[in-house]
């Protein structure tokens, strides 16, 4: 016979159940039972009752653990926090409407500065993505007016002699068209120097590297291309190393594919790149055929200092051998990552900062809100401290539920940040460096989580702290807590004062944006359509085709209907281009045989100022009959005749443009004064220009379409490309933009910075608003029985609203004095760098107070409507 | 300050005093059932029990085990000196509450 033993499950769930230190004798007393009982009664009553008193001990000893003894403090930081999450995830569900507004508020404040920080990181915080990149500079020649690009016979001396800069490679623009497939395309290029590649650590995926050999005049024509042209243009095909390409009519071999994560950081855009090819022969490698860019890479060990003082040395030398090229020039060195960032450091910075306002603001608003919940969770806490909850495990508590919002908040603003992502990548690529570069990479999502355990800790602080404040006093009930007001007063006062620095920078901003739209650019840019054209190809060897071809192209768009004019200009106004020479007048030479003036030069069609709608000043506009053979003539800006002939007319003086073929000057004869003319940005400076006939130069050169129209120049489009294709197919015309969106895009950077800047600003206008409403409804909540007597004695309610009102306003009056006072001294050191900026302008901040002062109003109205509608009898029957 | 004792904890601690060195669960009930007529489950002895233990007023030692508890060794219990202190005043207090009472207090059988 065996002894019976008592049922396995129910030891199995008892010994679950039952408390490890009383597991083993609760068991062993149970067993104990059960065998007695088994040999008395049978064993399937002794089986019953096992279940059962089994049962009733884990009943008993359940209630006793709910008892204050398991409530004794945790012994290690994490004991209890399962239920501390429990917890503050059941207040969270028994309250969605705060929940969700915290959210909210989170989402939009950390998604801000999440978005924000996707631009900066690759614009400003990144390393270049070249192996080499910390060590990449550009070389720049520099005078009193200003860095410019080097001649090649300058960048060979530095490459012979500069032995701390171990690589160097010069790079010009080259914008091939390419013919033989369907539409001719016109590719963004790049010409180099054959180490350029190796010296920023690239090395193709696909082919080889450019050869010393391939860099010579005359050697067979090769190529390398970009990852996107070889997947878009030769369907990735692996074959396409060593395939033939017809560019500009000549052929070319491909010889090398880039990697796909190549980024072209001097260019954006770049798609084909080709030896440089010259030699000192050439007539474009002289010295003062300042056109090429120089990057060259510091030699291992060598500090920028070191290098700069060599190249210093070689300026000397050059300077006493070639006093008339190199007399006042100097050279500078430029970190490639310095010259990259400094266009758009200031506008993400200052983009930055607003984001951390708005943050910060989003921090006070829902302290705020979690303060107002403290109060009415007093109770709550009174009793947690009541039953054993040391202020550890309270302040605990309270840190892990702002935490927790805090990081939900960061979800949100990640899944914002997923959606905005891809409109910020194409708003940077009109001006960011390394805009393809801005993504939600896990670098950014750690920004983002991090932000947002930040946030919570930060605006959990103060609900935490007064959470003791209202354990202490909190179980006398009645007691009227208004002790956290001072706080939360403060707190309301911080948000306005930094949502009013918020405004007054968007107010700036959109002043100056105003400012600079309004610049008169010097032409009428209503109206007009502007295209580029490029006449390349076999049929236009010759400048005079080339000539002959833009006649034609320039008759032919004119009889398109709804053109009214038409013209062709070297550089289109505003739109990034330039061509700078070196004039001489022949009068002034006389003077000083050194004097010389650097001009933006125009080659134009005539009929170019009746198009463009320039001012005539003086003289006679240009005619077919000012053309190649004819008497050579020329139009000058005002600034320029004022600069070169002061106090007369320009009208028949002689002047001299670039450098002489064969040491004679070519003299040109003033024939007319027209307005100036904005060509390098509405915020720029005037520049003394000269205008001469398309045909009267030394080459021809590739020209833009200007064209004017009766309405909407759009519509007009499609038409006048048409008419130009017309012609001939072969040439290229490209970007077929009304003239209103060359500018457009001119002003796209800061038009982006403003628009952002605005919604920071009325975000913060809006969380300050609820800040105020949070505030004054618990005020006047707890106030209820002041507002009752104070009806009862015969206030009105208007009198009542006005109370409450005023005292808002008192508040928002305190943050503004701070925040206009912060912005103030802010604006003097940031706003310099801004278009038409004025400090103390009494505009800018008249607007900000109003708009600020509406917001704080806007707050506090339905708080004062409801002390307005107390009814004194209920307040006096409740005492 | 005096220490309250409830009316089952007090009833344990003098079955305790009265088991000696073989206090143990099973015992204890069966003490409170014979003596006192008290049925009282297991569960209710062990709450009552660990109370007193975190109370400071009993102390609890592990046994041999023994075949017929599946192997399991048992759970003594015994008084402390603050155990006995506090019951004794208990006791005390119910005595002295009591003298001069006998004819009012009907004697059970």
């Amino acid at each position: 016979m065996t002894t019976p033993r008592p049922p396995r499950l129910a030891t199995w769930i008892l010994g679950r159940a039952i408390p490890s230190t009383l597991r083993e004798g609760v068991l062993g007393d149970l067993a104990e039972s059960y065998s007695r009982r088994a040999a008395t009664e049978g064993s399937a009553a002794a089986s019953r009752r096992y279940w059962t008193e089994g049962w009733a001990v884990v009943r008993s000893l359940g209630s006793y653990s709910n008892e204050p003894t398991t409530l004794t403090p945790p012994r290690g930081p994490l004991d209890g926090l399962g239920a501390d999450l429990k917890f503050a995830f059941r207040l969270y569900a028994r309250r969605p409407a705060v929940t969700l507004l915290v959210l909210i508020t989170l989402g939009l404040a950390i998604g801000g500065s999440t978005a924000i920080y996707s631009v900066v990181k690759p614009a400003l915080l990144e390393a270049l993505p070249y192996p080499n990149g910390p060590r990449l500079v550009l070389t720049w020649e520099k005078d009193e007016s200003g860095v410019s690009n080097l001649g090649f016979a300058t960048m060979t001396d530095l490459r012979d002699q500069v032995r701390g800069l171990d690589r160097m490679a010069a790079i010009s623009y080259w914008q091939p068209t390419w013919l033989g497939i369907q539409e001719p395309l016109r590719l963004n290029g790049q010409k180099v120097n054959a180490p350029f590649f190796a010296m920023l650590g690239v090395a193709p995926a696909l082919g080889r590297d450019f050869a010393p050999d391939d860099d010579r005049p005359g050697a067979p024509r090769v190529a390398i291309i970009s990852h996107r042209l070889w997947r878009d243009r030769f369907a990735a095909d692996p074959r396409a190393v060593g395939r033939s390409v017809s560019l500009d009519g000549n052929p070319y071999t491909v010889i090398g594919i880039l990697p796909e994560d190549f980024e072209s950081l001097l260019a954006p855009g770049v798609e084909i790149w080709r030896p440089l090819s010259y030699d000192q022969s050439l007539p474009q490698a002289c010295r003062d055929c300042r056109h090429l860019r120089v990057l060259a890479r510091l030699a291992p060990g060598v500090t920028l200092a070191a290098a700069a003082s060599e190249v210093s040395g070689v300026t000397r030398r050059l300077a006493a051998a070639y006093p008339r090229i190199y007399g006042n020039h100097g050279m500078v060195l430029e970190p490639l990552k310095t010259n990259l960032t400094k266009g758009s450091q200031g506008a993400l910075v200052i983009l930055f900062g607003a984001v951390v306002l708005v943050l910060g603001i989003a921090c006070a608003n829902v302290a705020n809100l979690l303060l107002g919940q403290a109060v009415q969770r007093r109770h709550e806490f009174a009793v947690r401290m009541a039953v054993g909850s040391g202020r550890e495990r309270l302040v605990r508590q309270v840190l892990l539920e702002s935490v927790l919002l805090g990081l939900g908040g960061a979800a949100v603003a990640l899944g914002l940040t997923a959606v905005v992502v891809g409109p910020i990548r194409a708003a940077a690529s009109t001006g960011l460096p390394r805009a393809e570069a801005v993504g939600l990479d896990w670098n950014v999502m750690l920004f983002g989580a991090l932000t947002g355990l930040l946030a919570g800790i930060v605006f959990g602080l103060l609900p935490a702290r007064s959470s003791l404040e209202s354990a202490a006093d909190g179980l006398r009930l009645g007691s009227r807590v208004t002790s956290r007001h001072g706080i939360r007063r403060a707190l309301v006062v911080t948000e306005v004062a930094l949502a009013s620095m918020l405004v007054i920078g968007a107010v700036m901003l959109a002043q100056s944006m105003g400012r600079l739209l309004t610049v008169d650019p010097g032409f009428q840019a209503q109206g007009l359509l502007t295209a580029s054209l490029q006449a390349s190809g076999p049929a236009f060897k010759s400048d005079s085709a080339v000539w002959q071809y833009y006649g034609q192209v320039q008759r032919a768009v004119r009889d398109v209907p709804g053109v009214t004019n038409a013209a062709l200009v070297s550089q289109l106004p505003l739109s990034g281009g330039f061509d700078q020479y070196g004039v001489r007048s022949e009068s002034r030479l006389r003077l000083n045989p050194d004097d010389a003036i650097s001009a933006d030069r125009y080659a134009v069609t005539p009929g170019y100022f009746e198009t463009m709608g320039i001012t005539l000043v003086e003289g006679r506009t240009l005619t077919p009959a000012d053309r190649g053979g004819s008497a050579l003539v020329a139009a000058v800006s005002e600034t320029f005749a004022r600069n070169q002939f002061p106090g007369k007319t320009a009208l028949g003086e002689r002047i001299s443009i670039g450098g002489a073929p064969d040491g004679q000057p070519v003299w040109r004869t003033i024939i007319a004064v027209v307005g100036d003319v904005r060509q390098h940005g509405l915020d720029q400076a005037l520049t003394p220009q000269v205008y001469i006939p398309f045909d009267q130069w030394m080459f021809s050169d590739d020209l833009a379409l200007v064209a004017r129209t009766g309405g909407d120049p759009a519509r007009l489009a499609a038409a006048v490309r048409r008419a130009v294709r017309s012609v001939h197919p072969d040439p290229t015309i490209q970007q077929v933009l009304p003239m209103p969106a060359v500018i457009g895009s001119l002003v796209e950077q800061r038009r982006i910075v403003l628009r952002l800047f605005e919604g920071f600003a009325l975000l913060a206008l809006g969380l300050a608003a609820i800040g105020i409403y949070g505030v004054m409804a618990s005020g006047v909540a707890e106030r209820a029985r002041e507002f009752g007597i104070r009806a009862a004695l015969g206030a009105s309610a208007a009198a009542l609203r006005r109370a409450v009102l005023v005292e808002s306003v008192g508040l928002g009056v305190v943050g503004l004095v701070g925040g206009l006072g912060v912005a103030g001294v802010l604006a003097r050191t940031l706003g310099s760098g801004l278009y038409g900026f004025r400090a103390g302008d009494p505009v800018v901040y008249g607007a900000a107070a109003a708009a600020l002062l509406t917001a704080t109003v806007l707050g506090a109205w339905v708080p004062a409507a409801r002390a307005a509608r107390h009814d004194p009898a209920a307040t006096l029957k409740s005492d | 300050m005096t220490a309250y004792l409830g009316d089952l904890e007090q009833l344990i601690l003098l079955a305790l005093l009265r088991l000696g060195p073989a206090a143990y669960g099973v015992a204890i009930a069966e003490q409170l059932a014979d003596r006192a007529g008290r049925e009282t489950s297991l569960g209710a002895v062990y709450k009552t029990l660990t109370r007193l233990e975190q109370k400071g007023y009993v102390r609890a030692t592990m046994g041999d085990p023994t075949p017929e508890r599946g192997g399991r060794r048992k759970r003594y219990y015994q008084l402390t000196p603050a155990g006995r202190k506090t019951l004794a005043a208990s006791l005390d207090a119910i005595r002295r509450l009591s003298a001069g009472l006998g004819r009012l207090i009907p004697e059970e059988s």
